[in-house]
This record gives C-alpha cells, structure tokens and sequence, in this order.
C-alpha cells in the first residue's frame, strides 16, 4: 500500500516536472516563463529528495531555483527596460523554418536516450559506492558527498571555484551593474523583514557549513545562503549601499580560491601530492577550505547576480528609477 | 514490468533534456535560449542522479552526486555570463535575439 | 497505530484541507489580493498543522524544533512577499474587485 502510494507520488511528480519543464519553455511570456522554471526547480528539490540526494536538492533549490531566478528575472528586467523604447514586442512565435526536422531529430535522440537507459544492466553494481564508502573513516569528514567534493575530487571542486571567478572576471567585462535605485520607498515591512531575516540566514549558512561535515550541507548550501542575504540586501536597499569599496569585492571573490590554492601547494611543499591532506588533520583541513569557500562563493554569486562590475562611486549621481525585481511578479 | 523510481526519474530527466534542447533550438529569444538550457542541463543531471541512486534503503553513490553539485554551480556561472552577454547583445543592437545571419541569407536569395 | 500516530495523521489531514482550501483559492479568487488572501491559509495553518503532524510522527524534539523554526521563517517570508506583491499590485493602479452589481 506505502510502496503503491510512492509510486503513484513518484509518477504525478516526474509528470509534474515535464510539465512544469514545458509550459516553461512554451509560455509567451518570458516573465512567465522564468516563474515557472522556478517552481520547475522547487519540483526538481522534491525529485532529488526522492533519489536520496539531500545535498543536491539543497542547491538546487537554493542555487539552480533561487539564484539563478533571481538572475533571470533581474536581466529581464534589464532588457526590458532598455528595450522598452526601442520596440515593443518582446516574444516571438517559434519561427516557422523547420520544426519537424527538430521533431524527428529529437525524437530520435530520444529514442536512443530511453533505449540506452533501458539498456543499463538490472543488476546493482553500486558504482563507486563501495569504494567510497570504504575509505570515508580516512577522509575526515561523515558526509560521503562532502568526501568526493572535497577529498576524493577535491581538483574538481578548486576548478569549480576557479569556474565561479571565471565568469565574474567574464561578467565584469562585458556589463555594468544595474543602476542603483534610489529612493524607491520598499515599505517598512520589507526592511523589518531584511533586519530579521538577514542575521538569521548567515546563521543557517554556519550551520549548513558545519553540518556538511557530518550530513547534507557544506559550502555550495552555505555560499549560496550568503548569496541570498546579499541579494536580499541589494534588493531592500539598493545595491549602493551594499559594498563601500570594490577592493572588497576583489578579495571577497578570490579568498576561497586563495586558501585552496596555499594549501594545495603547501601540502606539496610537505613531499604530498596536491591537496593529499596529512593522515589524521584532514577533517579540519576540510573545514578550513569549506570555510573559505564559502565566504567567496557567496560573493561570487551575489557579483554574478548583480549582472556586472559595480559602478564606481562618483556615478551614484547618476540615477535612474528601477522597478522592484520581485513586484514584476 | 513496473517501474522502479530510478528508471522513471532517469526517463523524466530524458524527456527534460529533450524539452530543453527542443526549445532552445526553436525560440529565438536569447533569455529563452539560456532558459532552455538550464531545463536541459537540469535532465542531465536527473539521469545522472537516478544512475546513483542505489534503492531506498541504501545510501545513494555520492561521486555522481558530487558531479551534480559541481555541474549546478558551473551551470550558475554560465547562466550569469550568457545573461551579461544577452543583457549586452540587446542594449547594442536593440534586440532579444541573434536572427541577424538569417536576415542576410534571406537578401542574398 | 498507536495515539500519537493517529494525532499526527490528523494533523497532516487537517493542514492538507487547509491546502487544498488556499490552492482552490488560488485557481478561482479573481484577484491578485483575493488571491494572496486565499494563499495565506495553505501557509499560515495548513503548513503549520503538518508541521506539527510530522513533529509528532517524528517523536523527536530537535526536529520538532526545526519544523517549528521553519514554519515560522516560511510565515515571515510569505507575510513579507504577499505585502510587497500586494503593494505591488496596489501602485500599480490594479483595483480590488467588487462584484458587479
């Protein structure tokens, strides 16, 4: 009976994310559109909680649903606004070239998709789990995900960092931040609820943090909580008041890279490989690198919401009234 | 045979995937595009998950899942750069899509 | 079953009601306040009786805590975003609807 209601969950919810997936992408509305991506991404949370992933459905609803619509919905504005003189329809129908030809090609890559799926032997060979699983005493920390980001794959997850940077050098060069809104009075309900609220989310990042070590959390979960406080921020206040200089953005971006990078090489200095932590401290080596991630996650995220490099001081004259990015809705 | 939820959540993220790459393909608006490929990048990381996933009991294989974590951030920086570029596509050109190429083959025909 | 767990499917009924109530409002209200108004009872009591119904199941005071900490971060965060939506909506010069006469 439990195992037929699980079923029946688990097939209206899959249906639901095609659905929500679909309509997403079809609506004619842009606004519409990535409103419905974000309900994609809470939906997509419950699926991963399904697969037994705590971790991802963690980022995906924080990072992938939250950051990233809020990413969405800010450069929409953004093109909207200045395209607002410029002409006035802003969708377009599926132009009308070819789309069976994208049909029967999709259908066929959808095809071969499926049967490959299918095709994947019954029989559980646990991948890597056994392995994992087997030296996860060894690798410091409890949470087998945290291990493989950040002792046994610990290369991929300094590249990602790198990645992050990456882009806000990228996003600096091509784009100015928004301009500041100035004296669009937001309510005193708003700033209650940011004085509130903002305390509390950098105290649910610390404890994501610590509670990585052990369970689902860790720096990505706690990153993307700075962020969000960032982007609460920016969004009550206005982004001018946000950093007093752009040094701090400079250092608050590249700190995590920094300590991963000493300690890599520090650890080879020692006669190790890269990040091959000493027998015994890797559990605290961890944390420090977690830690500093942490901090330039966050920020990277709030720079890379932001939509481009701050302007400097002496333009705040310069001011141009903006639209609450959440009262589009 | 009835299907097991890895098998069923590995097809959904197919069908997301094909979703994605469908509508990016089609709709010319650049916000879309990026949308699409989020919603596509999304199916992959589904199939990813199910092939983790080890049944209910069992503690699912945390390598893919480290995988995912990582292919999310990276996603968030790529969607951040495409929106900067877009952002900038439209306010130099005045519009939300890259049809340009098109226009001139059609006056050459 | 024992008591507790007969609570506690009450509870998560009870808030389920409350849900289907604020998401029947959602669908048919015909505006934006009425909406929002419709939307409050799914955050406010339903979320909050299954809370409590899943606290109960639980049995286990540190995740009580936690869903009690959570309801009440979503009932500031829903409060905060339906005012902001309906002030929104209110500059806006969207009206409230009467019913025609």
């Amino acid at each position: 009976m439990i195992d037929l209601a699980a079923k029946a969950f688990d097939a209206l919810l899959a249906g639901l994310i095609l659905w929500l997936a679909w309509s997403s992408l079809s609506t004619q509305d842009i606004l519409k559109g990535i409103v419905l991506f974000i309900a994609f991404g809470l939906c997509m949370g419950l699926a991963w909680v399904r697969l037994n992933a705590p971790d991802i459905a963690l980022v995906e609803a924080a990072v992938a649903s939250g950051i990233t619509g809020a990413m969405l919905l800010g450069a929409w504005n953004k093109m909207r606004l200045s395209l607002a003189k410029m002409r006035g329809d802003e969708t377009k129908l599926p132009e009308p070239g070819r789309p069976w030809l994208h049909i029967s090609g999709l259908m066929a890559m959808g095809g071969a998709l499926g049967w490959a799926i299918f095709s994947i032997p019954p029989e559980n060979t646990g991948g890597l789990l056994v392995p994992a699983m087997r030296e996860l005493p060894r690798s410091g920390v409890g949470n087998p995900v945290t291990a493989a980001l950040l002792n046994y794959r610990a290369y991929d997850t300094l590249l990602e960092i790198g990645v992050l940077l990456l882009a806000v050098v990228g996003v600096w060069s091509i784009a100015k931040s928004r301009k500041p809104a100035q004296g669009v009075p937001r309510g005193p309900i708003l700033y209650g609820f940011a004085r509130i609220s903002a305390p509390l989310l950098i105290l649910i990042g610390g404890y994501f943090l610590w509670l990585g070590t052990s369970r689902a959390g860790g720096a990505f979960q706690a990153g993307a909580l700075m962020a969000a406080v960032g982007v609460l921020l920016v969004l009550t206040y206005g982004p001018t008041r946000r950093v007093p200089a752009e040094w701090i953005d400079r250092w608050g971006s590249i700190f995590g890279l920094t300590v991963f990078l000493t300690l890599g090489i520090g650890f080879m200095l020692q006669g190790r490989a890269m990040l091959e932590y000493s027998a015994g401290s890797a559990g605290a080596w961890i944390l420090v690198i977690e830690s500093a991630a942490t901090v330039s996650i966050g920020w990277t995220l709030l720079l890379l919401f932001l939509g481009g490099r701050p302007q400097a001081a002496s333009q705040k004259g310069i001011l141009v009234e903006e639209d609450e990015v959440e009262g589009q809705a | 045979m009835s299907l097991d939820p890895e098998t069923l959540y590995a097809l959904t993220g197919c069908g997301i995937f094909l979703i994605g790459l469908y509508s990016f393909s089609i709709y010319p608006h650049l916000i879309r595009k990026i949308l699409a490929l989020n919603i596509a990048g999304a199916g992959v990381y589904l199939v990813l998950a199910s092939m983790a996933y080890q049944g209910k009991e069992t503690v699912a294989d945390p390598v893919p899942h480290a995988m995912v974590l990582t292919g999310i951030v990276v996603a968030v920086a790529g969607t951040a750069l495409a929106l900067a570029l877009a952002g900038r596509i439209s306010s130099e050109t005045g519009k939300v899509d890259l049809e340009e190429p098109q226009d001139i083959e059609k006056e050459d025909e | 079953m024992n008591g507790i767990e007969v609570l506690a499917s009450i509870f998560i009924g009870i808030g389920l009601l409350f849900f289907i109530a604020g998401t029947a409002g959602l669908l048919r209200f015909p505006d934006v306040y009425m909406r929002l108004h419709a939307l409050t009872k799914a955050d406010n009591l339903g979320l909050g009786f299954i809370s409590l119904g899943v606290g109960l199941q639980t049995g286990s005071w540190s995740i009580g805590v936690k869903l009690l900490l959570i309801w009440l971060a979503v009932l500031l965060a829903s409060s905060t975003v339906s005012h902001l939506i309906a002030r929104r909506a209110l500059r806006g010069g969207m009206s409230p609807w009467r019913r025609e006469q």
